[in-house]
């Protein structure tokens, strides 16, 4: 199961201008990380309480809405959120020119 | 109690040993195994005591590897379409940031003057249009001041200055046309459609990836007099080209450029005096509410017209004519030069007659809401695109005045730094909207430049 995991991240990995993969859990401590320690405690805080603004924002213009998938553009990477209901996956990619 | 006595001696004999037993041996004692080691005779040790349980911090999270495998799967073709769509997109190619530090100086970038000017006495730029992908500059000249019929034979230049090597004395392009050119505006998305309107009234469509396409105007009606503004607005779902002139009278025609069809619409006549002598347009604007537009007619009076309720003008005429008047708005005192509505007002528009103010009005109201005074006299002003309290004005100045609307003050001067003066006057400019900071600005001699120009200004509010 845990190669499978791994598989999966590398897969994501080798795309085109990925730098980084981060896994947390429902409670935003980081399970899975390509990235060093303290940029992965760093992007799991702030891409947590992010994604927690965002699904709310969502929610109160519509109930019955719910948050699927945020990008977030920055002049130096694109960054990439996929919230699920036990996982929150991120992928950070640099644009390419 | 004691007595002497004498005892007898005793003896014994000695045995001495008279036979030895001598025996040789070679007696090896117990073989002694000796080896010499290095020892450390001093024997130490250290511990340290944990007093406390080590706590469960260090471990990592517990999860279940399963659920996070079967996410994995599930979420990662997304993903990675989301990745090959983001590493191939050219969405932010040319994207800049709206307040970009680096973007506050003012760069004078080309100086536009063809080495084959039209031959026209006192030449000056007229009218300006950017195209709508803000890659080429259209720029009509005419020539100021017409006693009689226009005999001559002026032009218009296209310079596109995304090119690798712009030659700025060598337009892209040149349409030559039989008589001054007095109005312009580019097709708000076919690149290479302009609309022109000339002294004498003509009013024509060219396509500039195409020499001999001039429109199909030879059947349709011209204007009678000086084509004073060319605007392509959309009325309803519909594209239109309206055209104002100093016959009073403003048309409406739609353009169909891949068939090459040109047909007249509507006849306005915004004249609220509806005499037979009627007044000229000198400039109009429509506003971001349907059909409605502020007319400015010969002598300064304003007019709030509407398209859609217009009335017929001459019952009696052959032909229909609208009334598109709704009231007025009061008068200027003097010829209006420029009409522009606010890009986030509907109903606040500014008005220029030739004076050192900038008049801002209301469609609701009679009397100008603000007045801006300025220091030197005003032919035209633009509302910033990027900020709506500020106005950007410019006429007998070489540089731009900028304006906030609210506090009537003035905010900067625009002029590239470490040039000279490019043109004592300025006569027109045009934004360019796929690039807001590049404005094009037509000066004196027939010189056409672009500037770069900061697209945020500091406010007075800001300055608090």
């Amino acid at each position: 199961m845990t190669s499978e995991v791994d598989d999966t991240l590398k897969r994501i990995q080798s795309h085109k201008g990925v730098v980084g993969i981060i896994v947390i859990n429902s409670d935003g401590v980081p399970i899975k990380s390509t990235l060093d320690n303290t940029t992965t405690v760093q992007y799991a805080a702030l891409m947590t309480q992010l994604c927690d603004k965002s699904r709310s924002a969502i929610r109160d213009l519509d109930p019955t809405n719910d948050l699927t998938f945020l990008r977030l553009r920055s002049k130096k990477h694109e960054i990439m959120i996929a919230p699920d209901k036990d996982f929150i996956l991120i992928v950070i990619q640099a644009p390419t020119e | 109690m004691f007595s002497e006595a004498t005892f007898a001696g005793e003896n014994f004999e000695s045995a001495a040993d008279t036979v030895k037993e001598v025996r040789d041996s070679g007696c090896q004692t117990v073989e002694i195994a000796v080896t010499t080691t290095l020892s450390q005779t001093a024997f130490r040790s250290t511990s340290e005591v944990q007093t406390e349980g080590i706590g469960s911090s260090a471990e990592a999270p517990a999860y279940d590897e399963r659920k996070l495998a079967e996410f994995l799967q599930r979420i990662s073709p997304p993903v990675i379409a989301e990745l090959d769509k983001a590493a191939k997109s050219k969405a932010f190619t040319n994207y800049q940031l709206g307040r970009n530090e680096s973007q506050d100086e003012v760069n004078q970038l080309y100086r536009l003057q063809s080495n084959h000017m039209p031959d026209l006495p006192n030449i000056q730029v007229s009218c300006l249009s950017w195209s709508c992908t803000g890659n080429v500059v259209a720029i009509g000249f005419a020539s100021p001041g017409h006693e009689g019929w226009c005999v001559h034979q002026s032009a218009v230049h296209f310079y596109n200055i995304s090119k690798h090597k712009l030659d700025v004395s060598k337009p892209d392009r040149v349409i030559d046309v039989n008589s001054c050119v007095s109005a312009l505006a580019m097709h708000p998305y076919e690149p290479s459609v302009v609309a022109l309107g000339t002294q004498f009234g003509e009013v024509q469509i060219w396509s500039t990836d195409k020499d001999e396409y001039e429109g199909s105007f030879q059947n349709s009606l011209h204007h009678k007099n000086r084509v004073t503004q060319i605007a392509w607005i959309t009325l309803g779902s519909q594209l239109h080209l309206i055209t104002s002139s100093l016959d009073g009278y403003l048309f409406s025609f739609k353009v169909i450029p891949t068939l090459r069809a040109v047909t007249l619409v509507e006849r306005y006549l915004p004249n609220s005096l509806d005499s037979v002598f009627a007044p000229g347009i000198t400039t109009f604007a429509f506003s971001r509410l349907p059909g409605i537009f502020v007319a400015a007619l010969e002598g300064g009076e304003l007019l709030h017209c509407s398209t859609y309720p217009a009335c017929d003008a001459r019952p009696r005429s052959a032909t229909t004519i609208r009334q598109p008047v709704l009231k007025s708005l009061g008068k200027e005192l003097g010829e209006v030069t420029c009409i522009e509505f606010s890009p986030y007002i509907d109903h606040l528009f500014i008005t220029i007659h030739v004076e050192d103010k900038i008049t801002i009005r209301s469609l609701n109201k009679g009397d100008p809401v603000r007045e801006i005074y300025t220091d030197f006299t005003m032919v035209g002003a633009h509302w910033s695109p990027a900020q709506g309290n500020v106005v950007i004005g410019w006429g007998g100045s070489s540089h731009l005045g900028v304006y906030h609307f609210k506090s009537a003050q003035r905010m900067a001067h625009i002029c590239p730094e470490g040039e000279r003066p490019s043109s004592p006057h300025i006569i027109c400019t045009a934004f360019n909207h796929k690039s807001p900071c590049l404005i094009a600005i037509g000066g004196e001699n027939a010189c056409v430049f672009v500037w770069e120009i900061p697209q945020y200004f500091q406010t007075p509010v800001d300055l608090i």
